[in-house]
């Protein structure tokens, strides 16, 4: 019996090893993206990590442990993390809602992106317009342009329909441009004067 | 110079072909699709309805080539923060410690 035991441990922990601990690194950045915060990051990873350990036998394998390990982390940022985190206002959320059912991409050609506009900006800036995005909306940016899950794997992740992602990620991208050209602009004012 | 000719040649035989079957993006259709295009989202038919439409039509490439260099520039910018060195030795003490008990 005791031979049994040690034989599921070992390959438990092997399989820990093997495909969830390679996937740190991305973990951590979403973590850090969600929290904005390298503390809060640092604990959130760790958590996710511990309850992937605790529930591993839940894990079918085969399947893809990485997204698998990024519902964990959402979830776990979802129930515990923020209430207690700085979180950006959230009052503005049921007007992001709004825009969400009316959004089909059917605007895309009313942008005016100017590339150069984006040039100057770094990643601080960036990190920190992502941040005020409305944590829904974050989301899917983060799972889908640094991660690269497909529409599937970001409904799976985050338990919505495929429209919904489609439309949250619209959104997204045109609030950070949005976004971004006032930074660029308010820097351009600054670099003027 | 070949290779340009090439593409348009396919181009042209392409949206021949998909005239008949009347399965043609006009502007609208193909500014919708431009974000699922980017993401890799559609169907084998729609991207290559969605490629000629591109190839035929300059305003639609430019609008596309705006949205794909900045997608890069999000993917770019939002790219990994530095674990911190301990992380996954505070992570391997944990599990260690569940694990025994
Ligand atoms: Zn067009």
């Amino acid at each position: 019996m005791a031979e049994e035991a040690d034989i599921i441990k070992r390959t438990n922990d092997e399989l820990f090893e093997r495909e969830f601990l390679p996937q740190v690194e991305a973990l951590y950045n979403f973590a850090f993206h969600l929290t904005y915060n390298e503390e809060d990051a640092n604990d959130l990873v760790q958590d996710t990590f511990l309850k992937a350990y605790r529930f591993i036998n839940s894990y079918e394998r085969g399947t893809n442990a990485k997204a698998w390990l990024f519902k964990i982390l959402k979830n776990g940022f979802i129930n515990e993390y923020r209430r207690q985190t700085r979180l950006p206002k959230e009052v503005d959320y049921e007007e992001f809602l709004t825009y969400q059912e009316t959004d089909d991409g059917s605007d895309v050609g009313e942008l005016d992106l100017r590339d150069d506009l984006f040039k100057g900006l770094i990643g601080d800036e960036v990190t920190k317009a992502v941040n005020e995005l409305p944590v829904d909306f974050r989301t899917v940016l983060l799972l889908c342009d640094v991660e690269g899950f497909t529409y599937e794997e970001i409904a799976k992740i985050i338990d919505i329909p495929i429209g919904t992602v489609r439309s949250r990620l619209h959104r997204a991208r045109n609030l950070m441009k949005e976004k971004l050209r006032d930074y660029a602009k308010q820097m351009g004012y600054k670099e003027n004067r | 110079m070949q290779n340009k000719w090439g593409i348009k040649k396919i181009a042209e035989t392409l949206s021949f072909k998909l005239k008949k079957q009347g399965n043609m993006y006009d502007c609208k259709a193909t500014l919708t699709r431009v974000m699922m295009a980017l993401d890799g989202e559609l169907t084998e038919a729609e991207e290559k309805a969605f490629l000629i439409h591109l190839h035929q039509c300059s305003p639609c490439l430019k609008k596309y080539e705006i949205e794909k260099s900045f997608k890069k520039f999000l993917t770019e910018k939002l790219c990994r923060q530095r674990i911190p060195s301990q992380l996954v030795d505070q992570i391997r003490a944990r599990i260690s410690s569940i694990a025994g008990s």
